[in-house]
């Protein structure tokens, strides 16, 4: 059900439950966090999270009471950065 | 890109991780289909099931991920583990979190666009752990994994 509206879902078999439990989630796009949209019993959770307008995506609570939007993405890109800043400087180094 | 399976399985622990999925090269891989569950004596027991991002995989023993397509070409730079004896190394809040009873099972499946995406920095990847464990016993959690 959750797949058809476009979300992530998350499934709990559990035989103390009377049929299958399915919870509707999304995953912050600022820092990649899953947010369940559901509790375990059904219900829909208080905090939905939030919405960012410049990258159009769903984010989470924290993320959304933050108010600045830095996809996750670009932090991926830069930690990805230093990592070969540091591997140029290690072969800068065995290079002699 | 390539799609694999990793299976990890180990006696829970509150400390050390049930297993990562990290990669040994410069490649991006994101997982986006999860299975946690327990194959002991059914009893009830509670579990916390949390993952991880981390900056390094820790010392396990290796497990190898196995190719959802029988013609795929491509090696797997994704390097699976379980049995962790020195943990991971998490880096800020747990991605995904969610509380069990031994006796359920449970699946997440990402809506396309939201998988767990891993940085393409060697030695970088996901752990799962269980750090509420009322009972240690024999827990099982499987990722598919998308290797860029």
């Amino acid at each position: 059900m959750s797949a058809r509206r476009g979300n992530g879902v998350g499934i709990i078999i559990d035989p103390s439950l009377p049929h299958v439990q399915e919870m509707d989630t999304f995953t912050c796009a600022h820092c990649s966090k899953v947010v369940f949209l559901h509790e375990q019993d059904g219900s829909r959770k208080a905090d939905q999270g939030g919405f960012c307008m410049p990258c159009m995506k769903a984010v989470c609570g924290p993320c959304a009471d933050a108010g600045r939007c830095t996809p996750f993405e670009k932090k991926l890109d830069a930690y990805e950065a230093k990592g070969a800043a540091r591997r140029r400087l290690f072969r800068e180094l065995e290079g002699g | 890109m390539a799609r694999f399976a990793i299976e990890m399985n180990r006696t829970a622990s509150t400390t050390l991780p049930v297993g990562s999925v990290g990669v040994g090269t410069t490649t991006r891989f994101d997982i986006y289909d999860l299975m946690l569950g327990s194959e002991a004596t059914p009893q009830d027991s509670v579990f916390l099931w949390r993952m991880f991002a981390c900056s390094a995989m820790g010392t396990s023993t290796a497990v190898t991920p196995k190719a959802l397509d029988i013609n795929n070409i491509n090696a797997a730079a994704i390097l699976g583990g379980e049995n962790h004896t020195i943990d991971a190394t998490p880096v800020g809040g747990a991605m995904l979190s969610i509380a069990l009873n031994q006796r359920a099972t449970f699946r997440w499946v990402a809506a396309p666009g939201g998988e767990l995406i891993s940085a393409s920095t060697a030695a970088s990847g996901f752990a799962l752990y269980t750090p509420t464990a009322s009972a240690l016993i024999a827990v099982t959690a499987t990722a598919h994994a998308n290797q860029y």
